[in-house]
Order: structure tokens, then C-alpha cells, then sequence
């Protein structure tokens, strides 16, 4: 395991750094101890089964929960005990698993808050923009209730919040998840482009096929522990995944 | 939390030595605080040094509970009296703590054990005390036709029954409307009940003779002898205690108690183990509010008048900050919490006022009547609440779970037995602990559940659209798709969580659709829960039981007589469970909450839990979340195991692949509610429909 | 029966007016209710302790024998008694129910009538201490009374000045709240973490902070509710705040907890169902009529009037 904190000014600097993660939900260790790395500019994605810790490293990072172990470096920064408040602040941007949208506010209102922290009035309005241009379907909606959209406008939403801060860091859980085949390209589509904006990306998904074919690394975990861990071309190649979560 | 929680947390009080050490320390302080008991009349110390008797036993833990129960006896029916039975202020105050004990009890059953907080438990006492009160001072005579005059002191002992019964009867009454509520709702319609009925008694002055009260209330009477001396009271209400503790204690060991608990920790998965709502949350209501109408009526005629300002909303908070302090669901707990707080209302507080007020005349200053501290009940109780509730929310005797002896030969815990073994021992405990499996004749061919054309809408989403299905008796049938696509929601609408919107589910031939969950356990349909709901704050083996709830027949009242049918069931029930912990490799963590178990062992318990409702339908979902490799492999082996050996059909839901391809006869493949695919394992696996939905299309 | 008909347009006149405070101190408890899904038992109490900081203002106030207008007095009173109790309520949270997140609902619950209990005796303690009374009347601050005569109404309806600035104030507070909410950051925060703590905190939000704001606005109202009350009703006393919470709470449920407009809505229609029903059936049970409107309602319409469905765990 590569050590050291600074952040090298090589091709791909280190983004994001967990060293031996340990996080428990109660009595029950649902991460035992992960160690990754995300480099700038990277899609960087974890698959596995329900229940392999997907989701719960992706918290952990976002402070949503707090590991009992083990060391979270943003930016070479200790982030593991600050509040996920915090966190967000420092250009770490969590959309989670099921969207979680504001369903009693407004489209707008969705995005305002993600641009929370954000007090420059004409930044805001640029990032409100970007976002326009990207989901166009939005914009008809700016005004309508939140809850009352589809889900793959809500996933829109919710990725959309996410981007008003200007995240260096953008974590995704199960993006696609519940949505129509259509869509799920769509999303995708959305994921590359963002990283052709500069957006680095921790990608959490059940689809493994589509997650590995846009991602630049990959990482497989099982019951908390990472199993494998490779370019995404070459997982996708790797008999083992492919009978595991690929289903050939 | 402070230090000072932390160390209030763990604090447990346990005599040192073993059990002749014991039994000779609390003689000896018996011996002791009686003399100075007997020596200073008028002291307070001595008297709470007296009572501290109760604690000691209770910390002689290496003594046997029936000699615990004896030594108790003893000391508040035999010693106090003999030495304190000439000081009427003792004995007074020793009756009313006994009163409080008796309905913190009551209301333990409530909140406590069924977890329902009831903030106007007060009523109920109120009840039994204008029952009394109204036939023994003539005032039903005023507005009953067919009463004549005032009852006889006679009347008072099958009064106590009345008041059990209406007290019941109100507490049921109340319970009807408020089913369908919990926590923090259901506290305040309580409180809104309780002062409903206290305005009333304020209120209804040709029943109650309003704000005034009832004077002349009659003392009981046996015989010809009348009493009503303060020892009196304290007789009767000591056997009452006593009979409560126990009804407590009986009731929360039983099927009714775990029943309880159950709901408490958990709704729907108690109801999925067959344990009926409406029935569990009313009994709780009747057996607490039941406690509380009997000591109403002692309260009654002690007190000799009634009127409402006995039964404001303080009083049922005074109840609730002693189940708090003393710790909720723990019987000796809330036994020292009411005896804790009666004391500091009357002895304390009153204590320190008189203390004040002979200062004052000393030193040439008076205590306004207002800065009286005897005045401040409330702040007693809102500081016990408050410093309880943020330090030490388990309460001074935290809630222990009993332990069971089993009579088993004790087995080597499972993660210590090489693996070799576990096959025979499986074999062996499925034996005992399985009926033979069903004799169906071709078991294949069977159509065990029919799901026809079924549909759930959200809202506008459509959850499940129009799904047919077919489970065979003696198979595994696995429903797979991707996260959404109905898989959950189709095992709720069959287990009677969620009601299809349309199409009919069929259970041996017979339509299930629409049915509760309890009933549909009933029918042989036991399930686990995709986030694992087990009972948190039970033991494994308690789960267990509650598993087997629907095949345990007795009663309240074999509950309360311990009658041999109820002794011989326990048993058994106990002995069926244990084999079931040890069936899936849960051997000697019987006595371990169920909170306390490592992630797999808690699926694991999940599934015996399920396996005890002797069911023959099976449902799993997701049992392999979570598991390393080495645990699914062992599951497999279980599930195997379950059908070839136990003969159940078991329906799946699961993710992970491997499992699903090696143990499924047939696959069905959900995507966005709709079946798109089924069949055997390799024809699904190579459906082109199934590859592009769940599998990537470029998979192929 | 027509003699109760005659006196029915002056029953309703005196709901309303009691119906605006209630309203202002159901808002109280919807605020809490909305992020921490906890009833603040102890809001009642909060109202309390606004009804004597503003009595006690006045008191002060007009003791030199030379009074102010009444407006400034009015004004000094709901400002002090707002300003106090918003505090007060921010530390409760701090105190009572912060060290408390992760705990079951029945702990929060247990340690808020904690707190009731333990502000109802204190404000008792430092009264009898301070003035060896803990009973006090309130200084009059408008004395005119106005009488309208109406056709057909054999008396003519009174109605005091005080009643409607305690109105007209009422509703200002009301505006300006819904604006608050409505419009500014804080406010839609606010909101946000009404609806989803967790994922409020993934967008910056510090959620603590904005819990405090809830209580600190919804206590501040909840004491300038108090303020004016004793302005209105020339008495207060320690153990005020139970009756007065509980229905004021049963006004947020009949409006939908969790709903600011609701909460308006719910506390004017209490106090004049309040009154019209005491003024039937006799003012003995005027309570009864009120605690069993919050049965009623909680048993056959949890969601209240404005309220959604709240969604039961599957």
C-alpha cells in the first residue's frame, strides 16, 4: 500500500485517500477495513453485492456516518471526524442512494440548497445555468413541487443539487437505480460528461457492466472488504467478476 | 455522554459471596436497621435505612428467587409491622409507597413491556376510586334507581374485583381507539383521555358531587369487625402487592409478555410471526389499567373521601418519572422508583420543609407558605425525568432479559466446532427439532402459492403490474431483478403487509390476498426481512418463542396459574427453540440479545425465528446480504438442507448470483414491476430480455 | 335557545381572539414537531415563561408613576418576553433534547415533560422568592372597550382594544414568520431539514445550527404569545402554559403538524370552536370540549386539515 499525505503534482493527483476504514452500525462492522484512492479526474467506481459496504463507504467519506477507524484524506486532508457539513463545504458533493430529493420544495429551491454554502449571487446564477443546460427538463419544472417528479427527473435533481457547489468531488449511489433502460444511458451519458467538465467521481452502482465501462478504475468489494481492485477495462475482462456480478 | 452518565450506566447492585455470605448479610442488616427501627420511633433514617432491606435482597443475586421472594416477605410483612405497627405515620407512609409500587406495576405492563407510553394513566385509578366512593357514601342512590342507600363495609372486598374489572374494561375501551397510534401521538391522546375524565369527575356533579368530592367514603369490614386502622391498609395493600408483583412477573415470562415486548420492538415483524395487534395491544391496556382500578378502590377507603384534585396529569407523570427512574420493563426497577419517589414527595420534600421551618423559628425567620419546598413535587419529578431520560435512559435496575437453563447437554459453541461435525449435528437437531416433513404425494406437481394477475399502484407508480406466478410444493423459487423492481413489494402484498390493487394471491388453494399479516402467518407462511427486524432487546431464545407464538395455546389464565398445560407447552416450546438455535449454528448464544449478535448470526436468527412458526412457505428475503463468502456457502447448505431435509418450499429473494443459480429450481426475473422472464436457472440465465434488464446488455 | 343564539357572534369574537394566540403558539410546536419529530412538551411552559417576563416588564414599567404609551409598553413587553424566551428555548434544546438524536421517541418525550415540570416549579420558586407570590395580575395596558351594536342582537358586542392589537400583532408575527420560511435561506433550510436531516447535511447545512434556529424562532414566538395573552387575560400563573400548550398543540395536529399555515388555521378554529361548545354546553366543560377535539382529531385525522399522509414504515 502506497503511503504519504502530500499531494504529488504528478499527472493525476491524489483526490481522495481512505486508509484502513473501519465503520460499524451498532455492534455490526459493515466496513473492515477499506483502503482506496482516488486520483483527480478520475471516475473511480465500486461494485458488489447488496450489502458489500458500497453505500457505507461512500457515508463514510461524506461523514453521514463516522468510522470507528482508519483514516479518510481529502485533498491530503484528515476529513474521518468532521461533520458532514464540513465536509461539503470542502468540495465533497454525496448524492445518495435514492435521491433524496426535497419533495416539498421546489425544483429551484432543490437547487438553491445544494448551492447552500455558495453566498455569491452571480456565482449561483452560472451554476444554475450549467445546470439548465444540462437537464433541460428542469427548467419547465423550476417551479413544481420536488416529490411530485419522476424518478429519473429526480435523479436529474438530485445530481443537479449536487453540482450547485462546485464540487471537486462528486460521489454517486446507484444513480440508476429503479430507472427505465433509457434513462439509465442517459445518466451515464451525464457521468461522462461531468468528467469531461473536471469533475472527479466515486461511482457506486448494481449495474457493473455500464458502471466499469465508463469508469477509469474500478474496485470490488465483498462483506466490507475490498476483493479486487483494477483498471476497469481489465475488471471487466476478469473471469471472476464477470461470473459474479456480470452474469456471464 | 458525561463521565458521570458512563458510570451511571454501568452501575449494577450485586452483593459480593456467595450465597450462605449473603443470606447472613441481609439478616444481619435486617436485625440491625429493625433494633434502630424500634429505638428511634420518630426518625426517617431509620425508616429508609429499613426500607433499603428491600435493595439488599434484591443485590443477593447468588440467593434463589423464591428465597429472595421469602426474605422480602418477611421483612415488610413480619419484622416492619412488629417493630413500626404502633407508628401510624410509618405505616401510612409505607401503604402509599405500596400503592405506587402496585401502579407503577401496572403501568410498566403499558409502557414498559408493550412499550405504549400512557400519559393519563391516572384515570383509571380515578375510576376505581369513585367506584367505591359512590356506592359506599350513598351518592349512586342520587342517580341510580335501584340503589338504595350507602353499601356496607362487606362490600369492599368484591369491590376490589369491580374495580379490576371496570378498570379493565376502561383500559380496553381506551386501547380500541388508539390502535392505530404510536409514540408520541398515542402519549398525547392518553394525557387528552386522562383529563377528559378528571374534568368529568370535576365536571358531572350529580355523579360525582363535583369539585367537592365524596366524604364518608367506607373503611372495609370483614365479618362483623370493622377496620380501617392504618395497619389495616397496610396489610391489605401489602397481599395486593404481592399478588401483583407476581401476576407481573408471570405474565411478563409468557407467551403474553414476549408477545408484548415483540410488538414493542418490533410491529410488523411481530405481526408477521402471527401475533395479533389488536388482541396483544389491549390486553396490555386492560392488565395495567386493571392494577390501577383495584388500588383505587384501596386508595378510596384509606384515603375515606375522593375527589378530582387526586387525579390530575401530575399524578400520571409522578407514575411515569418512577418507571423512568426505576427503569422501564424492569420489575424491580420500577418497584424501587415508585418507592424512590413516593419517599422524596413525602418524606424528603415534607422533611425538609419541617427541617426549614424549625430553623426559621430558631433563627427568627418564616417560611412563606409559597417557597415551601413540600410544594414542589414538580420539580422533583421534572428533574428525575430530565436527568434520567439524558444520563441513564435504562432507568436505576435497567431491564434484564431472563435467563433460561436449558436442559440440553450444554453444545459447543458453533464457531468453536470444526466444520466436519456441523452436517450430523444439523441432521440430528433438525430430528428433534422438525416435525417429519409434509407427506405430500408428489410434492413437485403441487401448486403450494398462485399469484394471479396481481397489481400494486403508489400513488401513480405502478409498483407490480399484473404478475403471475406459480410456487411448487418441495421447491426453491427465486424472484430476482434489479433494486426496484417490485421484488419486496411483491413479498409484502403475500404476506399481508400491503393489499394487491388488484389480482388474487392463493395459498393451498385458498385466496390469502387482503388477509392481516398475523393472519396469513397463520395460514403457514413465515418470512424474513430484507434489514433483518429481529427483536432487538430480547434474547435469541426469546425470539425463538416468539416465533412459535402461533403454536402455543395458553391463556391468560394458564399464564397467571402457571396451570400444567401452560408449564408443559413453556417447556417444550423452550426446548423446540433451543434445538432451532442449534439447527442453524446458534448453540450457546441463547441467552444473548438479539442486538448483541454479530451481523450473519442475526440472519441466522432471523431464519430460525421464521423456522419455529413451523411454516411451509418460507420466505427469504435477501438472506445472503451482507455474508462473506464463507457464511453464504453455509447458507446454501441450510437452505438445502431446509427443503430436502425439512421439506419446505421456500420462495427467494436474493442478489447475489451465485446462490441463485446453484440452489433455485425456478428463477422469476421482475424489472419495473412486470415479470419479464422464468424458468430454470439456465433459462434465464441465457434470456436476452434478462441480460439486457438485469445483467448489461453488453454482457452477452 | 335563542337566548344562546343571541350570544353566539360574541362567542365567536372571543374564540377568535383566543384562537390567534393559540395559533402563535401552535407554530411553536409545529416548527419542532417539522425537524425533530418531537412534541416540545415543554412549549407550553416556554408560552409561561413569556406571559411573566412580559408581566413583569410591565410591571416594572408602569410602577414609576409615570407611564409610558401604552404602544411602547406593549411593544417592551413582547419584545423582552420574545427575546427571553427564544433563548430559553434554544438552550432546552441544547440541554434536553440534543444529547438525546439517536434515542427512541418515548426518552425525547420523557425528558421534555422533564423539562416542563422542572420550568413550571422554577418560575414558581423565583416568583414566591422574588414577590412572595406566584400568582400575578397583569397591569392593564388598554383600557378601551369598544361596543358595536348589531340589528337584531339584543346586547351589543363588546370588544376591547387590546384584543384587537393582540390580533392585529398576531397576525403581523404570522406574515412575517411565512415570509421567513418562505423566502429567505435560513428559512428554506429550514425546511430542508424539516424533510431529510441527512441529506441536508450533505449539502452544508449544519443541522444543529438550524435546529437551534427553530427553537429559537419558535420559542420567541411562543413568548411573545405569552406577552400578549397576559395582556389579555390580567392574570398569570406558573401552571398556565399545561392547558393552554396542549390545546394549542391540538391546534397544530387539527392543521396538520409540521404545517405553519395549518398551525394558523387549527389555532383560530380551536378557539372558537372552544368557546362556542363551552358556550353550549356551559364553560365547566369548555377543557373537555378542547381535549376531546385533540382525541378526535389525533384517533380520525392524524394528518389534520392541510396535514399529508404521514407514511407508516412498511
Amino acid at each position: 500500500m502506497r503511503r504519504g499525505s502530500t499531494i504529488a503534482t504528478t499527472a493525476t493527483p491524489r483526490m481522495l485517500e481512505l486508509d484502513d476504514v473501519h465503520t460499524y452500525y451498532g455492534p455490526i462492522e459493515a466496513l473492515k477495513g477499506i483502503s482506496l484512492e482516488v486520483g483527480q479526474g478520475e471516475i473511480v467506481t465500486l461494485i458488489g453485492s447488496n450489502g458489500a459496504g458500497k453505500t457505507t463507504t461512500l457515508r463514510s467519506i461524506s461523514g453521514t456516518v463516522q468510522p470507528r477507524r482508519g483514516r479518510i484524506l481529502f485533498l491530503g486532508e484528515p476529513i474521518q471526524s468532521l461533520p458532514p457539513h464540513r465536509i461539503a463545504a470542502l468540495g465533497v458533493a454525496h448524492v445518495p442512494e435514492g435521491r433524496h430529493v426535497f419533495a416539498r420544495l421546489t425544483v429551484q429551491e432543490n437547487l438553491e440548497m445544494g448551492a447552500y454554502l455558495v453566498r455569491d449571487r452571480a456565482q449561483i446564477r452560472r451554476r444554475l445555468e450549467y445546470v439548465y443546460a444540462m437537464f433541460p427538463r428542469l427548467v419547465e419544472r423550476r417551479r413544481q413541487a420536488a416529490g411530485t417528479m419522476s424518478g429519473g427527473e429526480q435523479q436529474m435533481l438530485a445530481i443537479g443539487r449536487a453540482l450547485m457547489s462546485g464540487p471537486r468531488l462528486l460521489l454517486l449511489d446507484e444513480p440508476s437505480m429503479g430507472l427505465a433502460p433509457v434513462l439509465v444511458e442517459q445518466i451515464f451519458e451525464t457521468i461522462l460528461q461531468l468528467k469531461r467538465d473536471g469533475i472527479t467521481i466515486l461511482l457506486v452502482e448494481q449495474n457493473a457492466n455500464q458502471a466499469l465501462r465508463v469508469a477509469d478504475r474500478g474496485y470490488v468489494l465483498q462483506t466490507g472488504r475490498i476483493t479486487l481492485a483494477d483498471e476497469a477495462a481489465r475488471l471487466l475482462d476478469n473471469p471472476e467478476v464477470q461470473e459474479m456480478y456480470l452474469g456471464a | 455522554m458525561s463521565g458521570l452518565g458512563r458510570s451511571l450506566e454501568r452501575y449494577r447492585l450485586r452483593l459480593p459471596g456467595g450465597a450462605a455470605a449473603q443470606a447472613a448479610t441481609v439478616v444481619v442488616y435486617l436485625l440491625l436497621t429493625a433494633s434502630l427501627l424500634r429505638l428511634f420511633p420518630q426518625s426517617i433514617i431509620a425508616f429508609l435505612l429499613f426500607l433499603a432491606n428491600l435493595a439488599l435482597v434484591f443485590g443477593a443475586r447468588a440467593l434463589r428467587p423464591a428465597w429472595q421472594a421469602g426474605l422480602a416477605a418477611v421483612e415488610m410483612g413480619l419484622v416492619f409491622p412488629l417493630v413500626a405497627g404502633a407508628n401510624p405515620f410509618f405505616v401510612g407512609v409505607a401503604t402509599t409507597v405500596a400503592i405506587y409500587v402496585a401502579l407503577a406495576l401496572g403501568l410498566n405492563i403499558v409502557v414498559g413491556l408493550a412499550g405504549l407510553l400512557d400519559l393519563g394513566y391516572v384515570a383509571f385509578y380515578a375510576t376505581g376510586s369513585y367506584l367505591w366512593a359512590i356506592f359506599s357514601t350513598g351518592q349512586a342512590a342520587r342517580f341510580l334507581p335501584f340503589v338504595h342507600g350507602a353499601l356496607g363495609g362487606g362490600w369492599f372486598w368484591p369491590f376490589l374485583l369491580f374495580g379490576l374489572a371496570v378498570g379493565a374494561l376502561m383500559g380496553a375501551a381506551l386501547g380500541v381507539p388508539v390502535l392505530r397510534l404510536h409514540g408520541d401521538y398515542l402519549a398525547i391522546v392518553t394525557l387528552g383521555f386522562g383529563e377528559i375524565i378528571r374534568l368529568l369527575a370535576a365536571g358531572l356533579n350529580g355523579i360525582t358531587n363535583g369539585s367537592i368530592g365524596l366524604p364518608g367514603v367506607q373503611a372495609p369490614q370483614i365479618l362483623s369487625v370493622q377496620l380501617g386502622q392504618p395497619i389495616d391498609y397496610y396489610f391489605i395493600t401489602l397481599v395486593l402487592v404481592g399478588v401483583i408483583i407476581l401476576v407481573a412477573q408471570r405474565l411478563e415470562s409468557s407467551r403474553v409478555g414476549r408477545a408484548w415486548m415483540a410488538m414493542r420492538e418490533d410491529e410488523p415483524a411481530a405481526r408477521a410471526m402471527g401475533i395479533r395487534l389488536v388482541a396483544t395491544k389491549l390486553l396490555a391496556f386492560a392488565c395495567g389499567a386493571s392494577f390501577a382500578g383495584v388500588m383505587g378502590v384501596i386508595f378510596a377507603a384509606k384515603q375515606g373521601y375522593v375527589d378530582p384534585t387526586s387525579f390530575t396529569f401530575m399524578e400520571s407523570i409522578g407514575v411515569v418519572s418512577m418507571i423512568v427512574l426505576g427503569g422501564m420493563g424492569s420489575l424491580p426497577g420500577v418497584a424501587l422508583g415508585a418507592a424512590v419517589v413516593t419517599l422524596l414527595n413525602i418524606q424528603v420534600l415534607g422533611g425538609l420543609s419541617d427541617w426549614l421551618n424549625s430553623l426559621g423559628a430558631r433563627f427568627g425567620f418564616s417560611i412563606p407558605p409559597e417557597l415551601n419546598p413540600a410544594q414542589y413535587h414538580q420539580l422533583i419529578f421534572g428533574l428525575i425525568l430530565l436527568v434520567m431520560a439524558v444520563l441513564r435512559p435504562g432507568g436505576l435496575v435497567p431491564a434484564r432479559r431472563r435467563h433460561v437453563q436449558l436442559a440440553l447437554a450444554p453444545a459447543a459453541p458453533a464457531a468453536a466446532r470444526p466444520r466436519a461435525t456441523e452436517r450430523p449435528a444439523r441432521a440430528e437437531a433438525r430430528a428433534k427439532a422438525a416435525p417429519a416433513p409434509a407427506p405430500a404425494a408428489d410434492p413437485a406437481a403441487d401448486p403450494l402459492l398462485l399469484v394471479q394477475g396481481v397489481t400494486k399502484r403508489f400513488g401513480g407508480l405502478v409498483a407490480i403490474d399484473a404478475v403471475e406466478m406459480t410456487v411448487r410444493g418441495g421447491h426453491v423459487h427465486s424472484l430476482i431483478g434489479p433494486n426496484g423492481a417490485g421484488k419486496t413489494t411483491l413479498f409484502n402484498m403475500i404476506t399481508g403487509t400491503y393489499r394487491p390493487d388488484g389480482g388474487r394471491i392463493l395459498f393451498e388453494g385458498r385466496p390469502i390476498s387482503g388477509l392481516q399479516p398475523e393472519d396469513v402467518a397463520l395460514r403457514g407462511i413465515s418470512r424474513t426481512f430484507q434489514n433483518i427486524r429481529l427483536f432487538r432487546e430480547m434474547t435469541a431464545l426469546e425470539n425463538v418463542l416468539v416465533g412459535r407464538h402461533i403454536h402455543l395455546r395458553s391463556n391468560l389464565a394458564d399464564v397467571l396459574f402457571r396451570s400444567p398445560r401452560m408449564r408443559r407447552e413453556e417447556s417444550e416450546a423452550v426446548d423446540r427453540a433451543a434445538e432451532l438455535l442449534r439447527y442453524v449454528g446458534l448453540a450457546g448464544l441463547e441467552n444473548e440479545l438479539a442486538r448483541n449478535l454479530p451481523y450473519g448470526s442475526q440472519r441466522r436468527l432471523e431464519i430460525a425465528r421464521a423456522l419455529a412458526a413451523e411454516p411451509r412457505l418460507l420466505l427469504l428475503d435477501e438472506p445472503a446480504a451482507g455474508m462473506n463468502p464463507r457464511e453464504t456457502a453455509a447458507l446454501l447448505e441450510l437452505i438445502e438442507d431446509l427443503r430436502s431435509g425439512m421439506g419446505l418450499t421456500i420462495l427467494l429473494i436474493e442478489h447475489d448470483m451465485k446462490v441463485v443459480m446453484s440452489i433455485s429450481d425456478v428463477i422469476t426475473v421482475l424489472d419495473h414491476g412486470a415479470k419479464i422472464s422464468e424458468g430454470a436457472p439456465d433459462q434465464v440465465r441465457h434470456d436476452p430480455r434478462v441480460i439486457e434488464a438485469y445483467l448489461g446488455r453488453s454482457a452477452v | 335557545m335563542s337566548s344562546t343564539l343571541q350570544t353566539l357572534p360574541q362567542l365567536v369574537l372571543d374564540g377568535l381572539v383566543v384562537g390567534f394566540v393559540y395559533a402563535l403558539i401552535a407554530v411553536g410546536y409545529t416548527m419542532v414537531y417539522g425537524v425533530l419529530k418531537l412534541i416540545n412538551f415543554a412549549h407550553g411552559d416556554v408560552f409561561m415563561v413569556g406571559a411573566f417576563v412580559g408581566t413583569e416588564v410591565l410591571r416594572a414599567l408602569t410602577a414609576g408613576g409615570r407611564p409610558l404609551s401604552p404602544w411602547a409598553l406593549l411593544l417592551a413587553a413582547v419584545v423582552a418576553a420574545a427575546a427571553v424566551t427564544a433563548l430559553l428555548g434554544a438552550g432546552i434544546e441544547r440541554v434536553a433534547y440534543r444529547p438525546l438524536r439517536q434515542a427512541p421517541t418515548l426518552i425525547l418525550l420523557v425528558s421534555a415533560i422533564g423539562v416542563s415540570f422542572l420550568l413550571e416549579d422554577l418560575v414558581r420558586l423565583v416568583e414566591s422568592i422574588h414577590l412572595g407570590k406566584f400568582v400575578l395580575p397583569v397591569p392593564t395596558v388598554f383600557a378601551t372597550v369598544y361596543r358595536i351594536h348589531v340589528a337584531g342582537l339584543q346586547n351589543p358586542l363588546t370588544i376591547r382594544l387590546n384584543s384587537i392589537v393582540v390580533v392585529v400583532a398576531s397576525i403581523l408575527m404570522m406574515v412575517g414568520l411565512t415570509l421567513f420560511v418562505g423566502r429567505t435561506r435560513p428559512g428554506k433550510a429550514m425546511r430542508a431539514v424539516a424533510e431529510d436531516r441527512t441529506t441536508a447535511a450533505l449539502q452544508g447545512i449544519d443541522v444543529n445550527a438550524i435546529i437551534a434556529l427553530t427553537f429559537l424562532v419558535g420559542s420567541g414566538m411562543g413568548g411573545a404569545a405569552g406577552a400578549l395573552f397576559a395582556t389579555q387575560y390580567t392574570l398569570v400563573t406558573p401552571y398556565m402554559g399545561f392547558d393552554i400548550g396542549i390545546k394549542a398543540f391540538t391546534a397544530a395536529v387539527v392543521g396538520g403538524i409540521g404545517n405553519i399555515p395549518g398551525a394558523f388555521l387549527g389555532g383560530i378554529l380551536l378557539g372558537v370552536l372552544e368557546q362556542v361548545g363551552g358556550g353550549f354546553i356551559g364553560t365547566k366543560f369548555q377543557n373537555v370540549v378542547a381535549f376531546a377535539i385533540l382525541v378526535l382529531v389525533l384517533v380520525l385525522l392524524p394528518s389534520g386539515l392541510l396535514g399529508e399522509r404521514v407514511q407508516e414504515g412498511a
